[in-house]
């Protein structure tokens, strides 16, 4: 996986040189530098992963996630898996608007590479899906791989606001503890500063004086290149839509983990279950292990907790929950991995291949 | 009133957001209602109602073209 995200990396400096510059020296030692970041945050998101799940599982019998299942009300969880799916294809709906002045991008191929992210993220740590899904999509769009990079910034800034937009909403339903209030203020301000940035390159006229030069240049011909692409993004209809859209991905995921709070005898109001929820959506936010096991359980049960469920029914919902949501993702991943007509290790050949013609 | 480009930008973009906020309260308020027969519907119908109001009209104001 190391040599995706090392070809994700020559691309953006392949790029970069597009105008004729000389490659820059130093890039080997910057990805051993980048490499060794990685393994270190792969190491202390594996811990985090076991101590989560240490302390969710103490105490808890097994017998007790056997009448769990075996009392599961299907009717419930059901459509809860069917709305765990719609939220990835409203995902991909959203990212085909964003991808639309690349072009040649349907909702199905965007859903199919969301898709196959989501597999390599279940199975692989700190997110990685996310590179292999650009990848996928700038194979698709005949683009280069930094011109998908502005759709997925977009994605995240969307997600943001939304997010954030939720707990607010929330807060006013559901009594929220003061630390997840702390969280959403500090998450409003992140997302106010990332609009703010957002619309400083919107609304940058094209012509305006370069970012920087010297040491700099190549985070400078990046930045400008980032500018264009996300000019040309947010002024065309699509742009809008998207924003309108991006709700939905959020929307069907609360209602999902909802649904399965109602299947597993959990008797919470709909707000508090979207509360819970969003707890979980801010606790793994930050990439850990794969599928983000541990952290996942860890702060269901401490959302669950906080309104008053007991420890052991909260844990036996944690791991079904986990496994409903992350069973779709893993089986339709696996099939988009599959049709893509590319696997982890052709584009690992592919990328070697590239490396060694570039050498 | 005519706005210029990054002023359509910002309208149509805060428009958008309210009238989504405003429809997304208006239903999982209902869902909550219907439910779980929330009691206080007529406090949410209210801001939802106003945020719906100043999207559409930041929407209509955005979508004029420019001078």
């Amino acid at each position: 996986m190391d040599e995706v995200i090392a070809d994700c990396e020559l691309r953006i400096a392949d790029s970069s040189n597009a105008n004729g510059e000389p490659p820059k020296r130093g890039i080997g030692g910057a990805r051993k530098r980048l490499s060794a970041i990685r393994n270190s945050q792969s190491a202390i998101g594996y811990l985090l992963a076991a101590a989560g799940l240490i302390w969710v599982l103490r105490d808890f019998q097994p017998v007790q996630l056997r009448e769990l299942i075996a009392n599961l009300d299907w009717r419930r969880t059901a459509p809860a898996v069917v709305c765990d799916v719609m939220s990835y294809v409203c995902q991909g709906a959203r990212w085909r608007l964003l991808l639309e002045p690349l072009g040649g991008l349907t909702t199905l191929r965007a859903t199919q590479a969301i898709y196959a992210g989501l597999f390599t993220n279940e199975i692989l740590p700190m997110r990685v899906g996310e590179l292999v899904r650009a990848y996928l999509a700038s194979r698709w769009t005949a683009a280069k791989f930094v011109a998908v990079i502005p759709s997925m910034v977009v994605e995240r800034l969307f997600d943001g606001v939304w997010l954030a937009a939720a707990i607010g909403l929330t807060a006013m339903f559901a009594p929220l503890p003061k630390v997840l209030i702390r969280a959403a203020g500090a998450l409003g301000v992140g997302v106010i500063l990332a609009a703010g940035v957002l619309c400083y390159f919107v609304l940058r006229p094209p012509n305006a004086k370069r970012f920087g030069a010297g040491p700099l240049r190549f985070v400078s011909s990046l930045l400008e290149k980032l500018s264009g692409d996300l000019r040309g993004m947010a002024r065309t209809r699509e742009f809008y839509l998207s924003l309108a859209v991006s709700l939905l991905p959020l929307s069907f995921q609360a209602v999902a983990f909802w649904l399965v709070t109602l299947g597993c005898g959990l008797q919470l109001s709909f707000w508090i279950g979207v509360a819970v929820f969003l707890i979980v959506r801010l606790g793994t936010a930050i990439p850990g292990a794969p599928a983000n096991i541990g952290s996942y359980q860890f702060f269901t049960v401490v959302g669950l907790t906080l309104f008053g469920v007991d420890k052991g029914a909260a844990t036996g919902f944690s791991l079904v929950v986990f496994a409903l949501l992350t069973l779709s993702p893993l089986v339709l991943g696996l099939a988009a991995m599959s049709a893509s007509g590319t696997s982890l290790l052709k584009i690992r050949r592919e990328v070697q291949s590239l490396s060694a013609r570039r050498a | 009133m005519r706005l210029n480009e990054n002023s359509r930008f910002i309208s149509l973009a805060l428009g958008v957001f309210c009238l989504t906020l405003g429809a997304a309260v208006l239903l999982f308020s209902l869902i909550e209602w219907i439910c779980f027969a929330m009691k206080f519907v007529g406090v949410i119908i209210g801001p939802s109602s106003i945020a719906i109001a100043i999207g559409a009209l930041l929407l209509l104001l955005g979508s004029r073209r420019q001078i």
